[in-house]
């Protein structure tokens, strides 16, 4: 499964994106990933994205190629 | 839309005012990165797909809460210099207070919900730009 970084996550990963070993939640990712990527344990400020749709913790993995991890935005 | 190249907002415009002059109303509004000490470029990041879909999303909540004629989002992304154009929003309506609202609405949800990240870039580093309380509660006005 891909996992794609955005914006500080990115730089706190050091890389955009990249191949991770299946797990069955969002939740098991976040907690997988949190203690490398700096920022991404924050539930209330990093949201998962799914197929262009925020996804919850409990969303599970089957099938799905790609997981986004987006911080607070700031746009215009 | 979302713009890799640079935005020409008095091009923009005219191509809207021609489609749309027969609505009644136009307004229109440009931001640009602002002069600011030190600051010698500002990169915005993108989604490659959500960001679009959001910004269209917001461009048609606005369409169908002011009962415009016509509305056009374009952001831009990528690395740009102090003073160059970041946003550009325009809407066409039968009236006035319309189109300045519905602008007024698509800056503040661009401001908190597009999917967009920022990075003022210094000759000493780099910072990351997040909404501020104020862009959030302009943001909630629209909500009562």
């Amino acid at each position: 499964m891909r996992v794609r970084y955005f914006g500080r996550l990115a730089e706190a990963a050091g890389v955009r994106s990249e191949d991770v070993a299946e797990v069955a939640t969002i939740g098991e990712l976040r907690a997988l990933l949190a203690g490398r990527v700096a920022g991404l344990g924050d539930r209330a400020k990093v949201r998962a994205l799914v197929d262009d749709a925020f996804v919850g913790e409990e969303h599970r993995l089957d099938g799905v190629e790609e997981v986004g991890f987006l911080p607070p935005v700031s746009g215009g | 839309m979302i713009c890799a190249e640079p935005i020409d907002p008095a091009a923009l415009l005219a191509r809207f005012a021609e489609a749309r002059g027969d609505a009644g109303a136009i307004v229109s509004f440009t931001g640009t990165v602002r002069e600011k000490g030190g600051v010698t470029a500002l990169e915005l990041e993108h989604h490659p797909t959500f960001s679009a879909k959001v910004i269209d999303a917001i461009g048609d909540d606005a369409k169908a809460r002011f009962d415009l004629a016509d509305c056009l989002i374009a952001h831009r992304v990528g690395s740009l210099a102090p003073g160059e154009p970041i946003v550009f929003v325009a809407a066409a309506s039968a009236h006035r207070r319309a189109a300045f609202e519905a602008v007024d609405y698509v800056m503040d949800r661009l401001k908190t919900e597009a999917p967009l990240w920022k990075r003022e870039l210094r000759a000493d580093g780099a910072e990351w730009i997040e909404a501020r309380a104020a862009d959030l509660a302009d943001a909630a006005r629209w909500r009562k």
